[in-house]
């Protein structure tokens, strides 16, 4: 979840019952000075009627509809305050009415009971269209403050907006991040500047790294060719028995595997460090090309091999690259193959799939790209086939997935 | 023929020059720029092999000055550094060749002789030995007199075995120079045994006597002395 949306749907949480309780307590607040205001009213009016009836008025009518004074003889009796609905003829219909009771003597020792009520129906309008204002009020203020903070949030958080988003675009090249900006807020300068800190570093180090593997493999190519030299004068020898034979041959195939892995890591430093600009790649053409090659070496093991689709597809490399891929995948493919087997190579429009049967995977398959990552720790390979395959795939911007299923191994290679 | 080495690594040099000098090359040597360019201006080679990184200078300015005054002679490039760059700089300056290291011996060989071929196609086209005749450039091979009819491969493994003749090749020399680098990674190298025995049964057919010997455990040698 987004920050944003976090502290918005925090805030939203807390309105809501602000609102909500804000509201109650409003409406009880206005509600509470209307009827105090209604009752002083009455107590004011109950000392005059008191008063006159000690003076021997009799008679309390009154004109105005929203008030009722009403006196009769009783008894002695306490005083009440209460809310009541009367029957309405005109408006047919019960409505609000304050009635406050009380038993009063005039000078006479009579005793009176005096009904006096005022009409609640414009109280209780006013209460209701205070209390909806209210409401109304709260909520446009929450609504704000939250709609507020977004905006302000957006652009408080815009310099680490930006921050991830130029992370997202790192490449261990260097070639395509600028450094990130400095930026006003002291914490986002120092985000910015530990972050430039350390992609400087890390690209050094992988610089640095990928250069050492190169001066290695350089530095072992002079050792190793001296090697074979003498190697390739020892065989000369008149001398040579059985036994000494196998002990060369052992060095021989000793000597190229060294060759080969010294090879396979140059490349692999070569593919991140050099720049190949992508040409238009033939793929059918380059196809064909290495099972012309393959057939020759093939034809005893019975492996058959077939390229599918009709269109070629237009993924751009370089040639030497590409040369490198279509190399790599189609040794592998005769590599894991069985005897009798079949090779199928299908091109589409986004990419192709070498297809070959084969025992399952002995491997975690997760692990098939790593370096040095055999199926057979006995085999000659260097087990760098698939990582330089990879690496190609990574510097064009490629896929490559590996399937297992019915038999058949399949590695695709697609444009992402 | 008359070749000089231009190689920094002692031991590299001796080896060189001892397969060369025992398949009848003169050898001349050379450890640094300066005695390389020495040499290299005072006498007349058929062939200069040329390491690029020397002390005291750059193999390439070598091959630029031999080819500035137009020696006629062939120039092989041997380079620990087998980058691209250095092959095309190198090829453009005018080196008729390119060998990154490791490299056989035997395929040493066989560019030198290719190579010197190449150059002095008048005189020494044909490759004799007993009732064989090959020519290389029209890619015709002769038992007494009778064309042999041989596939491609089979014809590039007689011509590494003959130019390298009396040599033992190692299996993996021979399938890196017929079938590049794809074969010599193959786990299974029975396909060179293959191509081999369709060979021998070729020119035996045609009444060469069997001249390609096995070489237990180790390759191949054809040999030119009955």
């Amino acid at each position: 979840m987004r920050l944003l949306q976090r502290t918005t749907r925090y805030q939203v949480r807390l309105a809501i019952p602000i609102v909500v309780i804000g509201t109650a307590i409003g409406y009880f607040l206005v509600n509470k000075v209307v009827t105090d205001q209604v009752d002083e009213q009455l107590g004011q009016q109950a000392e005059d009627v008191a008063a006159a009836l000690h003076n021997g008025q009799r008679s309390f009518a009154t004109d105005a509809p929203d008030e009722l004074v009403h006196v009769v003889l009783g008894a002695e009796q306490k005083a009440v305050l209460k809310d009541t609905s009367i029957y309405d003829a005109g408006d047919l219909a019960f409505l609000p009415w304050r009635i406050g009771r009380f038993s009063t003597k005039a000078a006479d020792g009579q005793v009176f009971v005096v009904t006096l009520g005022r009409s609640m129906v414009e109280s209780t309008d006013l209460v209701i269209s205070v209390a909806i204002s209210m409401t109304l009020l709260l909520a446009l203020l929450t609504t704000g403050g939250v709609l507020m903070n977004r905006w302000l949030s957006r652009r408080l958080w815009k310099p680490f907006q930006d921050t991830i988003d130029s992370m997202g675009q790192f490449g261990f090249d260097g070639s395509a991040t600028a450094p990130l900006p400095p930026s006003d807020i002291s914490e986002f300068d120092t985000l910015n500047r530990t972050m430039n800190m350390m992609t400087a570093k890390l690209q050094r180090d992988f610089t640095a790294q990928k250069r050492f593997t190169e001066q290695a493999a350089h530095e072992l190519q002079t050792p190793l060719s001296i090697l074979q030299g003498k190697l390739d004068l020892l065989i000369q020898s008149d001398r040579l028995g059985a036994e000494e034979a196998e002990l060369i041959t052992g060095l021989l195939r000793t000597r190229e595997r060294m060759s080969r892995t010294v090879d396979d890591l140059l490349m692999l430093s070569r593919i991140g460090n050099q720049q190949f600009a992508p040409s238009s790649i033939n793929w059918r053409a380059l196809f064909q090309q290495h099972f012309d090659l393959l057939e020759g070496l093939i034809e005893q093991g019975g492996i058959r091999a077939t390229i599918e689709g009709t269109s070629d597809c237009d993924i751009r490399l370089h040639p030497i690259l590409a040369d490198l891929l279509v190399a790599n995948l189609l040794r592998n493919a005769v590599q894991h193959n069985i005897p009798n087997g079949t090779i199928d190579v299908t091109i589409d429009a986004i990419g192709f799939t070498i297809s070959n049967t084969g025992a399952p995977p002995s491997v975690d398959t997760s692990t098939l790209f790593d370096r040095f990552a055999k199926g057979d720790p006995s085999s000659s390979s260097t087990g760098l086939g698939l990582s330089i395959v990879k690496e190609i795939c990574d510097s064009a911007s490629l896929g490559v997935i590996y399937r297992f299923s019915v038999g058949m191994h399949s590695l695709v290679v697609q444009r992402i | 023929m008359k070749l000089l080495v231009i190689e920094d690594e002692p031991e590299m040099r001796r080896s060189i020059r001892t397969y060369l000098q025992d398949a009848g090359s003169t050898i001349d040597s050379a450890n640094d720029y300066p005695s390389a360019k020495e040499k290299a201006e005072a006498y007349t080679y058929d062939c200069i092999l040329v390491d690029i990184t020397l002390p005291k200078g750059n193999g390439l300015d070598i091959v630029r000055m031999l080819r500035q005054r137009d020696k006629d002679c062939g120039i092989i490039i041997i380079s620990a550094k087998n980058s691209l760059d250095d092959k095309i700089a190198g090829l453009d300056l005018g080196a008729d060749d390119y060998l990154p290291k490791p490299f056989h011996l035997s395929e040493l060989n066989a560019r030198i002789r290719a190579l010197v071929r190449r150059k002095q196609f008048q005189s020494k086209r044909m490759i004799e030995i007993g009732e064989l005749r090959i020519i290389p450039e029209d890619r015709v091979v002769t038992v007494n007199a009778t064309d042999v009819p041989l596939t491609r491969t089979e014809f590039d493994l007689l011509v590494y075995l003959v130019v390298n003749r009396d040599r033992v090749l190692s299996r993996n020399a021979i399938t890196e120079h017929v079938w590049g680098d794809l074969a010599d990674r193959m786990e299974n190298q029975d396909f060179l045994y293959w191509h081999m025995k369709n060979l021998r049964k070729k020119l035996m057919e045609q009444g060469c006597p069997d001249l390609i010997k096995t070489v237990y455990g180790i390759g191949y040698r054809l040999t030119s002395k009955a």
